[in-house]
């Protein structure tokens, strides 16, 4: 293995687990300020939030969880680990620090990185990405976040509910429109984020002033000003922090992938057939975020991994288009979504489906959590039960999805998912609920 | 991340056949120095080149782990790779681990045949 930055990528480092670590202790500040409905009294003025604190524990579990990707473990199972940039010098051949590799196969697996928009004046500014974010010693009073997607809006509410002002730039017109995401699932996720304090602006930065640049003194903040244009008008924002959560570009470039024959397109990715084999070489594949056109997710990459292992080294024929990937967005509510999960999806794939609701208003185990906004819908084959995607929102919309997921890679049709006993009092109920839906719609008439 | 503390169990389950074949390969770390918590030098070269701050104990356990100091390869390059995977994050670390992963279930499968 050749690990040129930080062994365990993003995920370890800059992605997954340091967000998780802030979504957990930010859902702690929020239960904590909502405690009296359950009897649980502070005298006003007595909550407060220590940044510093979020952030050691922030340090102090990631690396706990370090171990499980470091050197020291990958070389225990008998894996070379060179520490360096590889590059292909041939279709059979890497060089590391000068010293030549030749392979029977190879994966490439160099994953992204955040993808910052041409904004007059932003290279210049000292903004932050997801790479340098999960440094920040001291809570920005203003953060300002260009993107509307999952890093975004995660990183949103987390920050609102440490104390930030935050506000939220995107173009589109409503959140998930670019993916075609389901409209009420947007309007939900806006609306409870914006009771956390989160202000959405739909609009244009236009330009971005550097006031006040970067300090070695941590407790300095920097001050830049944001030019945005919303509709016909400009308006100007002010920020100690700029988030810039706008997607993610592959890591293709400089890797010597013209040597090695591999077909690629800088922005887009590496491309690869079926079995994940690149075009070009056969004994090089590639998988995660630096491959052209597969979700930017870990489990994908690991996925992927596992079926290049099986493919390369033992003749399998396991195929990506196989795989059936749920994704999911990690605020309060959480948002999960598989397969074909929305009518708006479905018309793009020229799709006809059947669309079946449960709402979690009427389910027993969401109110008593008080924790009642959001819904399953399960997305059918038109006139069939034949499950092709679902949309989730529900505060453990992450583990419901799952279900779906299963039903939709064994084939087990939304009748069958009705009439399996799911426990009482659960949220998952709410997934039998769209079942039996679909049981009692196709009930034979009595008269 | 739980893929690879599900193969590192699987590890730990099939490894006690295997072990006495695979440990020669198994080597500790090669590093002569350690990052260090209070050491200002490396303070500054952990943020300048890999973006990584406050150098506390916390970030020390980190990079001690994903990126040692002066870490070289000790060991003896193969003349051929069966599989180099380009790329330490989720993807390389599972495509490393599971070659391990497999080969002891193939050999397990040969001895109980």
């Amino acid at each position: 293995m050749i690990s040129e930055h930080l062994a365990g990528g993003d995920c370890l480092n800059v992605g997954c687990v340091p967000s998780k670590a802030l979504i957990r202790a930010a859902k702690a500040i929020a239960e904590v300020r909502r405690a009296e409905q359950f009897g649980v009294i502070y005298p006003p003025g007595d909550i407060k939030v220590d940044f510093a604190k979020v952030m050691q524990r922030l340090r102090k579990l990631r690396a706990e969880i370090a171990p499980a990707d470091g050197h020291h473990g990958t070389r225990g199972t008998g894996a070379h680990v060179f520490q360096g940039r590889g590059k292909f010098t041939a279709p059979d051949t890497l060089e590391v620090n000068g010293t030549k590799l030749k392979f029977r196969k190879a994966v490439i697996a160099t994953g992204g990185r955040p993808f910052v928009p041409d904004i007059p004046g932003l290279s210049d500014a000292p903004f932050v990405t997801n790479e340098i974010l999960f440094n920040l010693e001291v809570l920005p009073p203003r953060l300002v976040i260009v993107g509307g997607g999952v890093v975004a809006l995660e990183m949103a509410q987390c920050f609102a509910r440490f104390g930030s002002n935050v506000t939220v730039i995107e173009r589109a017109s409503g959140l998930f429109r670019s993916k075609q995401g389901d409209e009420e699932a947007a309007n939900i996720l806006q609306s409870e984020l914006e009771k956390d304090g989160v202000r959405f602006i739909s609009g244009l930065t236009k330009k971005v002033e550097t006031l006040r640049d970067v300090k070695d003194d941590p407790e300095e903040l920097p001050l830049m000003k944001l030019t945005v244009g919303i509709e016909a008008d400009d308006v100007t924002i002010e920020c100690e922090c700029l988030l810039v959560a706008a997607g993610r570009v592959p890591n293709v470039e400089n890797l010597g992938l013209e040597e090695a024959g591999i077909e690629y397109e800088v922005g887009k990715g590496i491309k690869v057939g079926d079995l994940a084999q690149t075009i070009g070489n056969p004994n090089v594949y590639a998988v995660g975020d630096c491959v052209a056109g597969v979700p930017r997710l870990t489990h994908m990459s690991g996925e992927m991994a596992k079926l290049v292992v099986q493919n390369a080294l033992f003749n399998d024929e396991w195929r990506l288009s196989e795989f059936v990937i749920p994704a999911v967005m990690y605020t309060e509510p959480e948002y999960a979504t598989v397969g074909i999960y929305s009518e708006e999806l479905a018309k793009k794939h020229g799709m006809e489906v059947d669309i079946y609701r449960a709402g979690l208003e009427h389910n027993d185990r969401a109110i008593l959590e008080s924790s009642n906004v959001g819904f399953c819908k399960i997305v059918c084959r038109k006139g069939t039960d034949e499950i092709v995607g679902s949309t989730i929102v529900a505060e453990r919309a992450g583990e419901m999805i799952n279900e779906v997921s299963l039903a939709i890679k064994h084939k087990l049709g939304l009748r069958a998912i009705g009439r399996n006993i799911h426990a009482y009092p659960s949220t998952g109920e709410a997934v039998m609920g769209c079942g039996i839906q679909y049981i009692n719609s196709h009930w034979k008439r009595l008269d | 991340m739980r893929f690879i503390r599900q193969l590192q169990s699987l590890l730990l389950v099939t490894s006690k056949a295997i072990d006495p074949i695979i440990k020669p390969f198994s080597r500790t770390m090669v590093t002569t120095k350690l990052w260090k918590d209070g050491d200002d030098e490396q303070a500054k070269e952990a943020k300048a080149k890999l973006r990584v701050w406050p150098l506390d104990e916390y970030n020390v356990a980190l990079l001690n782990e994903v990126h040692p100091l002066d870490y070289t390869n000790s060991d003896e390059p193969h003349e051929v790779y069966d599989l180099i995977a380009v790329g330490a994050g989720a993807g390389g670390l599972v495509s490393s681990k599971q070659v391990r992963v497999l080969l002891l279930l193939r050999c397990r499968h040969v001895f109980h045949q």
